[in-house]
């Protein structure tokens, strides 16, 4: 119902359309659909909470609502940052990195999605209506979003700081939006420039893991930052090279129109960069960005290969590192096969990816939460706290999320049908194929990170944490059978994404639990250094005992997708 | 017939390129109201690139196009809403339903909405999937997909009909029902330009085929003129012409290998 409203909004320009060798009807007739299209699109906001084959409807505005809370919180910044220049330069360098993420993230299917070659253009469509349709599709999308944003800080301006403030705001909110346009124009083509079209698909699905990460520490580390002392005093104009940010020159308008009396030459000038920066930048995208941009979208339309699968990885010295670890590791050569899938597909199935690897980036932002931010005292206080307490055992067993993030998708894909290999050929045990996929999975993400994490504990907390550092191993290997065993059991990519599982909510909490006990019974025990190496004894044993077990799964016993 | 009346489609000495390599290396031909033409050619031989600049995808090419003796590029848009095409990429909207998608292109060729919703009832029913009229298509079949796609391209009942690979996923008794169709609006006087790798279809359906091979067209004429008088297939036809005889050859080259 909104869109009819936004598309009538629109068409009140008719005239101006018509001028252009616009049909109003036909624009009215792509865009509707166009709009009805992107309420049903599964969204990356709200792909993780769906439910295979379940409908949507409002993804758009789903998409709005969660940007709308984000803007609530970004909004707290005009608030609680004591000075508004400051307030308004963070606020504005949230607003635009949320928005051009949101649009990297969410709207390039559609940008990209050439189907409109086939559908639209061989019917009787002016390519003036097509061209038009195309930008206002574009252009309804991101005016959503930079609202959705806005909207509570706008609110509260309007409320706090006059109505000359609100509208001085909306103007900042629209010179924000066209500097994220061009900003996306700008990563668009810079990487369409470096990489081949194929690789511009990969780009993307790297951009979404970044998204996730950001999300995520942003959720943890910004409240506390807000409410540190590190921003009182600082004097903007005491650094002259922060003058390059846009949303400084953002917030300068504001400030010269709200706080004219302490407004300096310096504002002034980076108010008239900001009036100017748009225009600009509107008129480079138009005549030199978007004739360019259109040949690229061609080519990556061409270049085949639609939505999941990630080119060109698992090629040369990667390969031959593969072939030789699974040919010691897994020699069975049914395991070997299970090994060497795992290995392949989970460096080229781009859901998987996104899914999987925002996930490295938790141990690292739990750590610096429960390390640093989440204890009081100054920095050297919080550092010596850090160094004589036990918080790396918090870290290696984090480490085993990464593990269970793994093992909840390695098993599914939405490519998943051409699993149809495993049900069709003759071998009696699929155990060995998930022991095969268990070990490629230890080989390749879990014992990387945890060396690293290893070697970091050793060199900050010295020898003393390797037996700590061999249990919690172990412990991890025994979780992830826990994991594969009781919460996924399915071959290597075989089930369709989101796949719902009933009835498991104690095995999952009775999993789940048990590094949480270890890892506190491991924190506290941790200086009877004698009782963690005889634990190690017992979790090496368990992990191999096991290990058999799962190595022994039946096809009975297996989930098999439809 | 070729004499008597005007042709519907005039192609002239065209020639399309990308980058260095010519994909079409001038290509004329008449095409008249009422044939059935069977384009047929091996892969990357230019069929795809032919239908591209017949349904006005591609208008970056030397030579002319002409429609009832109007240059394509002169008037595209009255061109397009006299033509119903049907790609080989099954390139549709499947996040809307049938009703939904056929709605959108019937409105895209200026139909009333109750017109639209009456004859696509009657074609979902005819096609036997009018009882998944208001289920998404992101649920279908490929062949239930590619019903919906031969429905929007004959919705507006256009006068030249352009099917690229339309049989594909269809099962046997949807496949015997499109080659009666085909006969049927040709004998209803519409143009029906119909490119597929399936010889067996082509050589009942297509009473005028043209090979094209290397960007030309090497044969041109019905199947009994291409077969003068012997025994042979299309398929026989198809191998001898584009110089791919030695099938069996090969055949035995991969029995080898499993030795």
């Amino acid at each position: 119902m909104f869109n009819r409203y936004i598309i009538n909004f629109i068409l009140l320009f008719k005239p101006l359309f018509v001028r252009f060798g616009v049909d109003p009807v036909q624009l009215r007739i792509i865009l509707n659909v166009k709009m009805k299209m992107d309420d049903r699109r599964p969204k990356f906001y709200s792909q993780h909470k769906q439910t295979q084959k379940k409908e949507v409807n409002n993804t758009s505005w789903l998409t709005m609502f969660f940007l709308a809370l984000t803007g609530l919180f970004l909004a707290f910044m005009l608030i609680m940052v004591k000075q508004p220049y400051i307030g308004h330069t963070v606020y504005f360098s949230a607003f635009m990195v949320m928005l051009s993420i949101t649009l990297i993230s969410d709207f390039t299917s559609v940008l990209i999605d050439v189907r409109d070659n086939y559908i639209i253009l061989p019917r009787p469509v002016s390519d003036s209506t097509f061209t038009v349709s195309r930008i206002l599709h574009i252009g309804i999308h991101t005016a959503k979003m930079a609202l959705a944003l806005s909207i509570s800080g706008l609110i509260l301006t309007f409320i706090l700081q006059g109505v000359i403030a609100g509208l001085v705001f909306m103007l900042e909110i629209f010179i924000g939006t066209i500097l994220s346009i061009f900003l996306v124009n700008i990563i668009y083509l810079v990487v369409l420039k470096l990489t081949s079209p194929q690789k511009f698909k990969d780009f993307i699905s790297y951009f979404q893991i970044v998204f996730s990460v950001l999300i995520f520490a942003a959720y943890y580390m910004l409240p506390r930052l807000m409410s540190m002392s590190m921003l009182e005093g600082f004097e903007l104009l005491n650094y002259p090279f922060l003058g390059v940010l846009p949303p400084v020159w953002i917030a300068s308008l504001h400030e010269l129109a709200v706080h004219f009396r302490s407004a300096t030459s310096l504002t002034l000038f980076y108010s008239v960069l900001a009036l100017v920066a748009p225009v600009i930048s509107l008129i480079f995208v138009v005549k030199v960005l978007a004739p360019g941009f259109n040949q690229k979208l061609l080519a990556i339309s061409s270049s085949g290969e639609e939505g999941t699968v990630i080119s060109s990885e698992g090629q040369g010295a990667s390969k031959g590192l593969m072939n030789s670890i699974a040919k010691r590791i897994a020699p069975d050569p049914i395991e070997n096969a299970g090994f060497k899938i795992t290995w392949l597909l989970s460096s080229r199935y781009r859901d998987f990816k996104v899914k999987v690897y925002p996930s490295f980036a938790f141990v690292p932002v739990y750590f610096v939460y429960f390390g640093f931010i989440n204890v009081k005292g100054s920095l050297s206080e919080r550092w010596h706290q850090l160094m004589t307490g036990n918080l790396y055992i918090l870290a290696l067993y984090l480490t085993s999320l990464i593990l269970t993030t793994v093992m909840q998708h390695v098993s599914m894909t939405e490519k998943y049908k051409a699993s149809w290999i495993y049900f069709t050929t003759p071998h009696q045990q699929p155990g060995k194929i998930l022991a095969g996929m268990f070990k490629a999975v230890i080989i390749k993400f879990y014992l990387p990170y945890f060396t690293v994490v290893s070697v970091l504990s050793v060199l900050f907390w010295g020898p003393k944490v390797v037996n700590d550092l061999l249990l919690a191993f172990m412990v991890g290997i025994v979780f992830g059978i826990l994991v594969a065993l009781f919460q996924v059991k399915g071959l290597p990519f075989s089930q369709p994404v989101n796949i719902k599982k009933g009835g498991k909510i104690f095995k999952t909490f009775g999993v789940m639990l048990l590094p949480m006990a270890l890892g506190f019974l491991h924190y506290y025990t941790a200086r009877w250094e004698w009782a963690i190496w005889i634990a190690v004894v017992i979790m090496t044993f368990m992990a191999w005992l096991s290990f058999s077990f799962y190595r022994k799964e039946t096809w009975e016993s297996l989930e098999l997708a439809d | 017939m070729e004499s008597a009346s005007l042709p519907v489609i005039s192609i002239r000495n065209l020639r399309k390129s990308y980058g260095d390599k010519q994909v079409l290396k001038g290509i004329n031909l008449e095409i008249y109201p009422g044939q059935v033409i069977g384009y047929i050619g091996p892969n990357g031989a230019g069929k795809s690139t032919t239908v591209k600049v017949l349904t006005g995808l591609i208008n970056d090419y030397e030579g002319e196009v002409l429609f009832y003796g109007k240059n394509i590029q002169d008037d595209i848009i009255a061109i397009k809403a006299k033509i119903g095409y049907v790609p080989e990429n099954a390139e549709i909207y499947e996040v809307l339903t049938p009703l939904e998608y056929l709605d959108f292109v019937g409105k895209l060729y200026g139909m009333e909405e109750a017109h639209i919703a009456e004859r696509a009832m009657k074609l979902l029913t005819a096609f036997g999937i009018n009882t998944n009229a208001d289920q998404r298509m992101d649920t279908f079949s490929k062949g239930m997909r590619q019903k919906v796609l031969l429905i929007s391209g004959i919705i507006h009942n256009p006068e030249i009909i352009i099917l690229d690979e339309p049989l594909s996923g269809l099962d046997a008794n949807a496949v015997m029902m499109v080659k009666e169709l085909i006969a049927l609006l040709a004998q209803n006087g519409k143009t029906i330009f119909y490119c597929s790798h399936m010889m067996d279809v082509v050589e009942k359906v297509s009473d005028r085929i043209l090979l094209i091979n290397n960007g030309e067209i090497i044969a041109d004429g019905s199947f009994e003129d291409l077969r003068a008088g012997g025994n042979l297939t299309l398929e026989h036809i198809f191998a001898k012409l584009t110089g791919k005889e030695e099938s069996n050859k090969e055949a035995h080259h991969v029995l080898d290998a499993l030795k």
